[in-house]
């Protein structure tokens, strides 16, 4: 049986939801953004499953920005999590729930 | 048939790995299993005609980005990780239905927009570097420029935002590390 | 200058000083306000003045001009201008307004001279004077009533001007609160008569209006009562509480807590004539409702007699004339009551100058035996006081009707219609010539037993009795020339007709009031002859009983008469309103605020909704904990949900 392009679909799904399972249950912060990672990596295998299916490159284009804003997204990401990391010793989101410095 | 077992391997071996990078305890690992997961969805790529995408997941992805996060985990030497992570509550059930409805959400969208159709024949150099590259350069110049403004945006507010400000941090204790 | 411009002027003046008095009074100093508000009054007086000669430039039948200033309400089918108009009528009023409260400014500047107060009192004054201008130029009923809760509201404020006294600021609440009574149903008698037009498809307030639309409200009823009736009826009680007849007059002699200048200019002149004014105004509804009319003739009538009853025994010298006021009030009424406008109006004029004057001349005399009110207590201030002495003669004689005083001519019309009038009759005209007996009695006792005489107060009190200065005798003579020549304005017709003369007022007025043509009697001389009678036989006797008799009222009851004494206890109607409404009103209220308020109201409505609330927001305070991911599990949990409804939906 050939996959189709309901199979890679369906591992997109599966991967966008773990990432969601990930940005809702985990309490560190630095897995919450490996799971943000995984969500938009779901979304750009749809992206370039859905570009094969219709033969236009478009999807690939835009999975390649997608992955540049990935980039982006980490090193800022990064960047506040070391800088929370300085100012309160600790990376979980459940202990910085005041906006106050 | 060769493709379809490739593609399942590769399937089976991408969700598992992401569902360890989202449960497993320590970050170190989490973060090996998520460069596994990439790797497997490059192949997942390539297997799309995707050639310039794949590479890119491989080089930026596995190579660049997860090098960062690595970095950052080691760096922060994170001792009490997760070790109160809780049981199984109210919170957390509620938040697994809502997450078990948007993936049947998913799947009904997904079939009601794909279906059973099948992939064509794919043409000749399609997903190639030099058709991306092409793409990138005619019709998404424009995107493709303030991309890179995206880019040094970040760059600068990463340096703005990790550096030290001394003077606050002598007026209100630096480094308060653990309690 | 248009007529229009000048009949915004006549108005705005006076509130242009009570702006600037009541808002920068303290910056420019005590003394320069009183000038002030003299200057706006003189200048508002000035226009009116020259509003009427161009008035009356002006063919008779088109004598009417209206100057609007700006639309005050538009809701649809009801629309008001904030518009004056200026006819004959409304020129008469503004004359006397202006006219008479100038020559009271001027005298309150020497009445007040020495009160610290005076920035405030002159804002009020003129306050007033605005408010009265805008009630008798108004060019619909909402805006005489803003003017007529107006000049009641500067009535309160200058009945309490002395406030520290208790006592003064109570006559002031009530005179407010009888007031209200009235307005409430004059605004019931606008209402039903807006209500009568609109349901005809043409509502409207405007008394042009509603004068052209005669026959919707002749049609109209309210259950089985034609709404001319109701209408005017309604009106009618507003206007007894206004102009303090039977049954809302008890505030008047209240309101005598007041400065005497104030007693002169609102409780005297002005503002208490706005009942007449007002009937007068409607004289086209109160002839579709001749059964109204006759309760207005004879309510007026029995003001005047029981009014005039209780001054027989009043001392207290400004009581007297408040009590006078409202016999006289009850005069104009009985005039309007059987149809004669003119003469009821002619009487408003003269009033106006003689009551101002009396009340002004016992001003003086109050100012010059240094606050005493008391009659028994005066005596003998004939050569102290010549100028105020020879003045206050005047006015009595004009009040008490001897003639040729203004008061003799004016009062002996009211008592011709109402002998002559269709509406008139036997027992009205009796009513009133016994009221007027009555009436010179008690003005000649007044009169006598304040000027002539030996003096009853102590010898050192009377020789600090002294003159008022200038600026108050001089308007005093003034009002005393108008008092003595302002019958001229309306001559009797019999004499009028004998030397070939115009009946000024009567001819001005003509195109106002309805045209209802009281024959020109025979017996005109009779009954003026019947009036002079009366009047000298009052006179007379008041002259026996207290200079030739020397007769001092006496305080103590068990040498009083009966009836003396129910008199001078003011036929205990106060007492019994006390009993029948303020006793009962004030018990549901200390119900209403015990029981009901703190138990009831307080318990449901003020306690059991925080209390709900509190129980919610402590249910509800946990979910603001300030974890992210839990709003964002929520976010998250309506977007599928918003997801699940599309996929759904889609289907």
């Amino acid at each position: 049986m050939t996959p189709a392009p309901i199979h890679y679909l369906v591992v997109s799904a599966l991967l966008f939801t773990t990432g969601v399972v990930g940005v809702l249950t985990r309490r560190n912060m630095l897995v919450i953004l490996m799971a943000i990672e995984l969500m938009l990596n779901g979304a750009n295998l749809a992206f370039v499953a859905f570009s094969r299916m219709h033969h236009q490159l478009d999807g690939q284009v835009v999975s390649v920005f997608v992955m540049t804003v990935a980039a982006a997204e980490a090193a800022i990401g990064l960047a506040i999590v070391v800088q929370l990391f300085r100012q309160r010793g600790t990376v979980r989101v459940d202990e910085t729930t005041l906006l106050r410095g | 048939m060769l493709t379809a077992i490739v593609f399942y391997i590769l399937a089976t071996l991408c969700v598992v790995t992401a569902v360890l990078t989202v449960t497993l305890a320590n970050p170190v690992t989490c973060a090996l299993s998520l460069i596994a997961c990439l790797m497997c969805l490059a192949g997942l790529f390539a297997q799309l005609s995707a050639g310039y995408v794949a590479i890119l997941q491989v080089l930026v992805y596995a190579g660049a980005i997860m090098v960062l996060f690595l970095f950052v985990v080691m760096l922060l030497n994170l001792t009490r990780e997760e070790a109160d992570e809780g049981t199984f509550g109210t919170a957390r059930a509620l938040t697994s239905l809502v997450c078990v409805a948007f993936l049947l959400d998913l799947y009904v969208f997904v079939d009601a927009a794909v279906g059973t159709r099948d992939f064509t024949e794919a043409l000749e150099g399609f997903g190639s570097l030099a058709g991306v590259g092409e793409a990138l350069f005619s019709r998404y110049l424009v995107p493709f420029e303030v991309i890179s403004l995206l880019l040094t945006a970040a760059v600068v507010g990463v340096v703005a935002i990790t550096r030290r400000q001394l003077s606050v941090s002598k007026a209100s204790e630096p480094l308060k590390v653990a309690r | 200058m248009g007529l229009e411009t000048l009949i915004a002027l006549v108005v705005l003046l006076p509130l242009a000083g009570a702006a600037l008095n009541g808002f920068f009074g303290q910056l420019h100093g005590k003394r320069l306000s009183g000038y002030l508000a003299c200057a706006v009054m003189a200048a508002s007086f000035a226009c009116a003045a020259s509003a009427v000669a161009g008035l009356s430039g002006l063919s008779p039948a088109s004598r009417s001009v209206t100057s609007v200033l700006y639309t005050w309400m538009d809701a649809s089918s009801l629309r008001v201008e904030m518009a004056f108009t200026l006819d004959p009528l409304s020129g008469v009023m503004i004359l006397v307004v202006t006219g008479v409260g100038f020559l009271i400014h001027v005298y309150s500047l020497g009445y007040m001279a020495h009160d610290d107060g005076r920035v405030r009192y002159f804002s009020y004054l003129n306050l007033f004077v605005f408010f009265m201008l805008v009630l008798v130029l108004g060019a619909s009923m909402p805006v005489m009533f803003l003017g007529w809760e107006g000049v009641g509201l500067c009535s309160y404020l200058l009945i309490g001007f002395w406030f520290e006294d208790a006592a003064k600021a109570t006559a002031g609440k009530k005179a407010f609160l009888t007031n209200r009574v009235g307005d409430m149903f004059f605004a019931l008698g606008m209402f039903s008569l807006f209500w009568a037009t609109y349901q005809a498809g043409s509502g409207t307030l405007a008394f042009a209006g509603l004068k052209a639309n005669k026959h919707l409200i002749e049609q109209a009823t309210v259950g089985a009562v034609p709404l001319a009736t109701f209408a005017a009826l309604c009106l009618f009680i507003g206007a007894t509480g206004k102009s303090a007849q039977i049954p809302l007059y008890v505030w008047l002699p209240d309101a005598m807590a007041g400065p005497t200048p104030v007693s002169a200019l609102i409780h005297a002149a002005t503002m208490v004539t706005a009942g007449v004014y007002m009937v007068a105004r409607m004289s086209w509804l109160y002839q579709m409702a001749p059964g109204v009319m006759e309760l207005v003739a004879w309510i007026g009538a029995l003001t005047a007699l029981f009014a005039a009853a209780i001054g027989l025994a009043a001392t207290d010298i400004k009581k007297v004339l408040a009590y006078s006021t409202i016999s006289q009030l009850g005069y104009m009424f009985l005039g309007v009551g059987v149809g004669g406008y003119v003469a009821g109006i002619f009487h408003l004029v003269t009033h106006a100058f003689f009551k101002g004057l009396l009340f002004l001349g016992a001003g003086s005399v109050i100012h010059g035996c240094h606050g005493n009110q008391d009659i028994r207590k005066m005596g003998g201030l004939k050569d102290k006081m010549p100028w105020t002495f020879w003045t206050f003669l005047v006015a009595t004689w004009a009040i008490a009707g001897l003639p040729p005083f203004a008061g003799f001519v004016s009062k002996d019309e009211i008592l011709y219609e109402a002998y002559n009038s269709p509406h008139g009759s036997l027992a009205l005209w009796l009513a009133g010539v016994v009221a007027a007996v009555m009436t010179a009695f008690y003005m000649f006792r007044l009169f006598t037993l304040t000027f002539l005489g030996a003096p009853r107060m102590g010898k050192k009190d009377f020789d600090h009795v002294h003159e008022s200065p200038a600026v108050m005798t001089v308007p005093l003579a003034v009002l005393a020339g108008l008092s003595a020549v302002g019958g001229a304005l309306n001559l009797p017709g019999g004499i009028a007709h004998a030397l070939h003369l115009p009946r000024v007022l009567s001819d001005w007025l003509a195109p106002v009031f309805p045209v209802e043509a009281t024959a020109h009697a025979s017996n005109e001389w009779a009954l003026m002859g019947a009036s002079v009678l009366v009047a000298l036989a009052g006179t007379l006797g008041a002259l026996h009983v207290y200079y030739r008799q020397k007769t001092v009222p006496v305080a103590d009851n068990a040498r009083l008469t009966v009836p003396v004494r129910m008199a001078r206890d003011k036929f205990y109607v106060d007492e019994a309103y006390d009993i029948l409404i303020v006793k009962p009103v004030r018990g549901l209220g200390r119900f209403l605020a015990g029981p009901i308020d703190k138990r009831v109201i307080d318990r449901v409505l003020a306690e059991l909704p925080p209390a709900v609330a509190y129980w919610l927001s402590a249910r509800v305070t946990s979910l603001q904990n300030g974890n992210v991911q839990a709003y964002a599990v929520v976010l998250f949990g309506g977007t599928v949900a918003i997801l699940a409804y599309l996929t759904l939906y889609l289907r």
